[in-house]
């Protein structure tokens, strides 16, 4: 497993290598597509769009799709299809920076954990434990009631729900490879522990890793678009999909297009996510490929 | 025989001591964060535009002038004897809300959880059988694009289509199956169906991936090579072994379904633990929010002890040293 990541991973084009790999996976390249295109949405969105996706248009409120307004009007009058390009951001964001946050705290927790062992890994393992005694969607919005609705704190918030995974995934890698010769060779080379954690240990727990991430990118999404409809993630009038699901209640019998197009974005952003996840684990981890 | 049995109860001992400083923990992180929520009791009780000596008034009756430590403590005293505290917007109190919700939303949970096996271990199963074939494909897809659906957005869709365009199922409440089992099941269909159908693909994936694993095994060859008929080989070798993970799944799931309760509840308004907590949380009715969300937990805590020692007892493989 782990010389098998070290000649994926290892030097020498490997994001080319990966990419060769990933054309021949049928769903990882799917999903691939998916993002690309989330990601143009998202960069040119300003270019994409048809209408000021916040301008209030009283007299053009609740029209459905036409070739006008792609995706309709809401019951302010605002273009759907501009929100939910727009809204493409938001969630771009939201994906990116709470999957950092969780890969950056997690992994260094779970190394810590996994090489220094004895209180610091009983520490941070329970910590774990609490973190994962709590229902996912519980403990964000009970964080989201402390920190009040912003993007950043939202990030925040779905970085350490989505953390303890991460967590587990590396102290388990560094618990099986603490002992082995590479690492026990840079350590009588006198590499300091901050070195061989990072240069020797973790590139080794790459691919699991990168999978994570990109299913906790689909979750992030996800968990940012159900705090949003439930009114406690991000605040009007930022055109987030979320949000705009939770503006859509009401004029569900009336104007059922405000629900479906916002809806049927988050969909295929997180299916994206998820097939590329399932994609790059085929790739990267043939253990767990059982085929 | 006697040593496997002395380390399985053992096992059990060790695994509920485990789980009490956990849920000490939990409760603890439950009243800081509470604690540290903006605003407090008697705010909410003062109600808006109350002036500040009130305010005052109010925060020394409730005791929240009392320094942390000795309120945290107080808090453990009162909960120890199962005594939640009262509702700030309801005369009543949060106990009793809670006995009144907790049956609610556990009635949603048995309902999901009963679409999620029914329709996720056939489809995971049949899957895995005729690997690589069209059938696996549709199963595979159809169970990516179950994990990846927003619950609130299907269970918009099901309203829409079933109960405002089909006017088939009612679109809001809840009737308790035991009193009135056609009602009942009627209000539950749609919520639950939601919540089970998500529940369903992450079912049918952990189904398909632990059966392609066994049907692998040695012992699965030798059982054909035995000559037995195939069917016999699958239902009395392979299932056997193969659902095993799928314990474990309902396990973590069950999370997933209190959580997605918060959000289903809210939509159909069905007056649940989720809602509860929701409308807490509006309302800011703080001792409400700490409640629901150490019941929460609790259920949660527990429902995973009681599945690690089943999984336990189906799977004599797993040592627990």
């Amino acid at each position: 497993m782990a010389e098998q990541t070290l000649r994926i991973m290892g030097k020498g084009g490997k994001i080319v290598k990966l990419m060769k790999k990933l054309k021949t996976n049928p769903k990882g390249f799917l999903g691939f597509i998916i993002l690309l295109v989330y990601v143009g949405m998202a960069l040119f969105a300003d270019i994409i769009s048809t209408h000021d996706p916040n301008e209030i248009v009283p007299e053009d409120r609740l029209l459905p799709p036409s070739f006008k307004h792609f995706f309709g009007t809401d019951q302010y009058g605002r273009d759907i299809f501009s929100r939910v390009v727009h809204g493409s951001r938001i969630s771009i964001y939201v994906g990116s920076l709470s999957s950092l946050i969780a890969l950056v705290l997690g992994t260094t927790m779970g190394l810590l954990a996994g090489y220094y062992r004895g209180y610091i890994d009983e520490v941070i393992s329970r910590f774990i434990d609490v973190l994962l005694a709590f229902p996912a969607l519980l403990l964000a919005i009970l964080i989201a009631a402390i920190l009040g609705p912003n993007l950043f704190n939202l990030c925040v918030i779905i970085g350490v729900v989505y953390m303890p995974q991460f967590t587990r995934i590396v102290r388990a890698s560094v618990l099986s490879l603490r002992e082995k010769e590479f690492v026990l060779a840079a350590r009588a080379a006198g590499d300091r522990d901050f070195t061989v954690m990072f240069s020797e240990i973790l590139p080794n727990a790459i691919a699991p890793l990168i999978v994570q991430t990109s299913i906790t990118f689909a979750f992030a999404i996800l968990t940012e678009a159900s705090l949003s409809f439930l009114g406690l993630g991000i605040p009007p009038p930022t055109p987030a999909w979320g949000s705009m699901l939770y503006d859509a209640r009401g004029y569900i019998e009336f104007a059922p297009w405000m629900t479906i197009a916002p809806g049927m974005a988050i969909f295929l952003a997180v299916f994206g996510f998820n097939t590329f996840g399932d994609g790059l684990r085929d790739i990267l981890d043939p253990r767990l490929k059982v085929d | 025989m006697e040593g496997r049995l002395t380390s399985k109860y053992s096992f059990i001992y060790r695994r509920l001591f485990t789980v009490f400083p956990i849920l000490f923990i939990t409760v603890t992180v439950i009243f800081f964060i509470v604690e540290i929520m903006p605003g407090d009791a008697a705010e909410v009780l003062a109600g808006p535009g109350a002036n500040l000596i009130d305010v005052e008034r109010l925060r020394e009756m409730l005791g929240l002038d009392l320094p942390a430590h000795v309120r945290y403590y107080n808090f453990l005293v009162r909960l120890s004897t199962g005594d939640l505290g009262k509702s700030l917007t309801t005369p009543i109190p949060v106990s009793k809300l809670i006995l009144d919700s907790l049956p609610v939303t556990l009635t949603l949970a048995f309902f999901s959880m009963g679409w999620a096996l029914i329709i996720g271990i056939p489809a995971g199963i049949v899957s895995a059988l005729k690997k690589n074939t069209r059938i696996d494909l549709l199963v595979s897809l159809g169970a990516l694009f179950g994990i990846s659906t927003p619950g609130f957005w299907l269970a918009s869709i099901l309203i829409l289509i079933l109960s405002v365009q089909l006017k088939i199922l009612p679109a809001a409440g809840f009737v308790n199956p035991l009193f009135d089992p056609i009602n009942g099941i009627k209000h539950m269909i749609l919520p639950s169906l939601t919540l089970g159908l998500i529940l369903a693909a992450y079912i049918a994936r952990i189904t398909r991936s632990s059966l392609v694993e066994v049907m692998l095994q040695d012992y699965i060859l030798a059982a054909r090579a035995r000559g037995l008929p195939e069917k016999i080989v699958i239902y009395k070798h392979a299932l056997k072994n193969g659902l095993i993970p799928v314990v474990t799944v309902v396990g973590f799931q069950f999370g997933g379904l209190l959580g997605g309760s918060i959000i289903i509840e809210t939509i159909f308004s069905i007056a649940g633990m989720g809602k509860l907590l929701y409308t807490s949380i509006l309302n800011r009715d703080y001792p409400v929010i700490e409640g629901v969300a150490i019941t929460m937990v609790v259920v949660y805590i527990f429902l995973n002890l009681l599945i690690d020692i089943v999984y336990m007892y189906l799977d004599p493989r797993v040592r627990y040293g």
